[in-house]
Parts: C-alpha cells; structure tokens; sequence
C-alpha cells in the first residue's frame, strides 16, 4: 500500500485568516461568506490546515480549500493585507502562493450615510440633549426667579388679584377688561417677571378676552391666592 | 361757516315752512341779547345761568337714587350729603359729548341747592399717583386757597379764619404724624372737624380732574377714599367709561358712597328728539300754533339726518357721534343754507314768498357737503 502524500497549509501576514477543507453547503466558487454580522468563523475552520491524498500516485490532490479572512484586520477602507499562503509538504520546497486581501473603498453614498448614522447623527442628538437640558435649565431658572418674585411681592400680588381683577372682571359694561388688566400687569412689572410659556399664554388669553381662562392661569401663577379667584369666578357674570 | 344775520332770520321767520325766529343753536332773545351758543363751549350755568336752559338730557345716569336728571332749574335729583363720608360722583364721557357741561351743571347745582348754605368748591387737577401723600399735599394746597378766599368773602377774623384753624390742624399733624407712614386720611378727617366748628358750615365740594390718563386703580381708590372723609361730594372725571365701571365697582366694595354718568355719544334718535326740543323752541309764535300739518324737524329733513348718521367703513351701524359734532354740523347745515337763501332773496327782491317750499329745505345733499 503506497503511503499518503501530506500537504500543509497556514497562512502568514493575513491576520487571524483560517482555513477550511470541508465547508458545509459550500457554494461551487472559491470564495464563502460567513453567516451575516458573523465575527467568528464556523468550528470547521483552522490556521493551519492538513490536506491528505488518497493513497498511491500520481500525487495530486484535488481539493478546494476555502480562506476566512478576519475582517477586524481590515477596519478601514483602502487598507490592505499582503500575505501568502504557505504549502508545506515533507521532503519538498515550500510553496508560497501570494494573497493580497484589499478592503473595496464604499461609494461616496455608502460613505456619506457611514458618516451620516456614525457622526452627525450621534452628534446631533448630543446637541439635541444638550439644548434639551439647557431649556430645562433655563426654564426651571425663571419658574424659580417667577416663584422668588411672587413671594418678595406677595402684598402687590394680593392687591393686584383683590382690586384689579375683581373691580374689572366684575364691574358692569367694561369693555375690553383683559386688556386693561394686561396694561396694569405690565405697568406693576409683573408681565415682565412671568416666564416666557406663561406670557405668552396670557397675552393670548387677554387679545381673545377669554375671562374662565384668565383666571384658570392667574390660579396656576398664583396658587396662593386660589380661593380669592375662585370667588371671582363665581360672581362672573 | 359764517351764522345767519339776525335780519335775515327776521325776514325768513314770515316764511311757511322756515318760521324760525332765530338760529336755534345760538339763539337771541328778542332784545338782541344771546341766549347762549353751542358752538361757544360747554354749558356754564354756574358762569351764566341762561346756559340752564340749553341742557339737552342725553346722559345715563347708572345710579338713579343718587344723581338724576338735568332740568331749567338744575339736577332732578341729587342725594343730600352723607353724614359720615362723603359721596363720590363719577363723571365719564370723551371729548365733545357734553361731560364738560354735566360737571358745571354738578357746580351750578351744589350752590343753588344748598343756598344760603356756603359752598367751598375746590377744582384741582393734577396727576392722581399711588404717592398718598404727595396727592393729598397738592389736593389741600389747592383747597386751603379756596378756604382763604372763603374766609376773605365772609370776612372772618382771627380765630374764625377758618383757614388758620386747618393750618394749624395740618401742621399738628405734621409734627405727630409718623415718618414712614403717616396717617393721611386721619388729617383729612380733622379737617373735617374743623369744618364743622365753623358757625355756618360751608359744604365741601371737590372737582377732581386727572392730567395722567393711565388708570391705576391704587392711585385712584385712596385718592378718593381720603377724599370722602372731608368733602361732602368728590365730583371725579374720566374719559372712559369701562375705567369709571372700575372706580366705582372698587369704591363700592370698599363702603364708599359713589355714583356714575356717563355722557355718551348721541343716537340718530336722541338727535330727532334734541332737534324737535330746540326747533320748538324757536318757532314764531302764530305759526307754531297753527304748525299742525307741517313736519316737526323742518327746514331739516328726514334724509339729511340720515346721511348724518349714515355708517361709514371707519363709523358702522349703528353710528353715534358726540353731542357737540352733532350740533356743530346741523348748524353749519342750517347756516349754509340761509346762505343760500339770503342769495335768492336778494335775486328776487327780498320776496320771502316767491322762495319754493323745497328751497328752504335742508337736504340730505346740504348735509353732504358738510361731512368729509
């Protein structure tokens, strides 16, 4: 019986690339992709593959033998590997066989959606969170500064609600009422005290002289004085 | 528009249809003399008391138990004084609608009414501010002047000067009174008892006009809450009428004695009633009597009063104009066209009967021409 001819084959300069004699379902060319996303190759595959020839001449084996390059080695576009296979059998001359393993530079599409989804994206929503936090700042700021005020003006406030806003929701054949509580509001410095949200609430309200939603908001702004603007509300005519 | 001649009038008195003795927005009496002219200003009857018998009631009165009424003889109906507080009279009403000649029918009123019983009347008009005492500074000022010329008139010496007894009270308070909050309304009320040490006591009588029109209700309220405690009655003025609502819905709730008129803009209807007043009063004698079929409002015509009133894009329906607008253009009307007439009865000799009925009309094309 003729003894077996042996080849062995490694790879050197490629990276983690690995070798398979038998891939299962492999396809009829000389190339296979692992499954999709896969960063691992399959068991099967070695760095160092043994190829056997059946026994007896002539020395040929005749077999496909597939390589799995490790795409981490190849992280960025126009990076390249220049490698070689080696073939090693006992008793003979080494055989290299040259392999340059070259990542495809993407389309310029492909390029600017990989910068679009890798960096303006993730930019934009850093900016979107921070603007977020600073209006929040911003807006609890003047919640804060509103609520110091109401309490340091409390007397002007009561004043305002008790006299103003009663004599002028409830007294007979005034017209335009809520304007003329917006101009008293402006000329008290309470207009410019109210945050920004709320201000505008309100000069909305006064312009249509929606009376139920002026004193709705006066009750939100000053919570303190809500039984006296409840009392107003009933005697609303 | 220049007024028709006396003569003129004389003449067209004999005419069927004009038989007007005189122009009746500035009427003569038979002597020559005028009675008063509208166009002149407001009515002053406490001036000239002539002017009584030109008021036109065109005015809504809020509170009627209070304050109702002008007549030839004054105010129907005024509230006597309170005996604790006084009572504050709001007078609202804009330009040329006759607020002007409601408040000196207010000053006519107070003197004739409570006659032989003395009247310091004290007219200020200032700045009404939410400084208490700067208000009530200048507010005393002008009445400690009315109170000497008082003095003067009744010729009162000494210790009867009723003027060196408040200056006195006054200073008092001055020296007592404490720095940061002194108490105004007790001074005013001293005052008050000083007033009524007096062996006659004078009734007390504000007229109060703002020269700062924004309205603040902490500037007005005190003004006129001190105010009551020494006057009898604070006659206040305002332009608006929703800011006098105000006042006066404040001041009620605060216990003060208070009352509202409005002098608003005249309705086409009000101004067939004042024209139907003013023509009747000017009619000649023997035709009035015998007017039976001819129309009330001649020689002014029904369209010309329509195209009075008639709306405009700036003015819609339904159109009010002020009292004194309304006079002024009826008179230039009726000058205008005893203008006209004077030409005719030039042209044909002075024959007031050859002048067609329809030429001594007042059209709605006559009034045209006066509107722009």
């Amino acid at each position: 019986m003729a003894p077996k001819f042996l080849i062995n084959l490694t790879t050197t300069g490629l990276g983690a690339t690995v070798l398979a004699d038998e891939v299962p379902n492999r396809p009829a060319c000389s190339t296979v992709q692992g499954p999709r996303g896969s960063r691992q190759a399959p068991a099967a595959w070695t760095d160092r593959l043994v190829l056997e020839s059946g026994s007896g001449p002539p020395k040929i084996i005749d077999r496909i033998v597939a390589v799995w390059v490790d795409v981490d080695s190849l992280s960025a576009d126009g990076v390249a590997m220049d490698g070689r296979i080696l073939a090693l059998a006992p008793g003979e001359r080494t055989l290299e066989i040259p392999l340059k393993v070259e990542r495809t530079p993407a389309s310029p599409f492909f390029t600017a959606a990989a910068w679009f989804l890798g960096v303006f994206i993730p930019a934009a929503i850093t900016a979107g969170l921070g603007f977020l936090v600073t209006q929040r700042n911003a807006a609890e700021s003047a919640k804060s500064a509103f609520r110091t005020y109401v309490v340091e003006n409390s007397a002007v406030i009561a004043g305002f609600v008790s006299n103003d806003v009663r004599a002028t929701l409830l007294a007979p054949g005034v017209e335009g009422a809520l304007k003329t509580l917006l101009a008293v509001m402006y000329r008290k410095n309470m207009l410019a005290k109210l945050p920004k949200p709320e201000s505008e609430r309100l000069r909305g309200i006064c312009f249509v002289e929606n009376r139920q939603e002026y004193l709705a908001l006066l009750a939100e702004l000053f919570p303190e004085l809500t039984s006296e603007i409840d009392d107003i509300r009933s005697h609303l005519p | 528009m220049p007024r028709p001649a006396q003569t003129l009038l004389d003449v067209l008195s004999a005419h069927p249809e004009f038989r007007l003795r005189t122009n009746p927005f500035a009427p003569l009496a038979p002597g020559g003399v005028a009675k008063f002219d509208y166009l002149a200003g407001s009515l002053a009857p406490h001036q000239h008391s002539g002017d009584l018998a030109s008021y036109f009631d065109h005015y809504d009165w809020k509170d009627k138990d209070r304050l109702v009424g002008v007549g030839k003889t004054g105010l129907t109906t005024l509230a006597p004084p309170g005996a604790a507080a006084g009572t504050v009279i709001l007078l609202s009403g804009f330009q040329g609608t006759g607020r002007k000649s409601l408040r000196n029918m207010l000053h006519y009123d107070v003197h004739s009414r409570f006659a032989p019983r003395p009247v310091i009347v004290t007219e200020h008009t200032a700045a009404i501010v939410p400084d208490r005492l700067n208000v009530a500074d200048t507010l005393l000022q002008s009445f400690f002047r009315r109170v000497r010329d008082y003095d003067d008139t009744l010729k009162n010496k000494g210790a009867n000067r009723l003027s060196k007894l408040m200056a006195d009270t006054r200073k008092e308070w001055k020296e007592s009174a404490l720095v940061q909050s002194p108490d105004v309304d007790a001074l005013f009320g001293y005052l008050k008892e000083d007033v009524s040490r007096a062996a006659t006591v004078p009734l007390i009588v504000f007229f109060l006009d703002a020269t700062v029109h924004a309205f603040d209700l902490d500037a007005w309220r005190p003004t006129c809450a001190t105010l009551c405690k020494l006057a009898d009655y604070a006659f206040v003025s305002f332009s608006d009428l929703s800011k006098a609502s105000i006042l006066k819905y404040n001041l009620a709730t605060n216990a003060i004695r208070v009352a509202l008129v409005d002098s608003p803009r005249i309705t086409k209807a009000q101004t067939v009633d004042f024209l139907r007043w003013r023509l009747a009063e000017e009619r000649t004698p023997a035709l009035a009597a015998g007017a039976g079929s001819e129309p009330e409002l001649a020689p002014f015509t029904g369209a010309a009063l329509d195209e009075l009133f008639a709306p405009t894009p700036r003015a819609p329906e339904p159109v009010t104009l002020p009292i004194k607008v309304v006079i002024s253009r009826l008179d230039g009307a009726f000058s205008q066209k005893c203008e006209a007439l004077a030409q005719q009865l030039a042209a044909n000799g002075g024959n007031v009967n050859a002048i067609p009925p329809g030429a001594v009309r007042i059209t709605r094309d006559d009034m045209k021409r006066l509107i722009p």
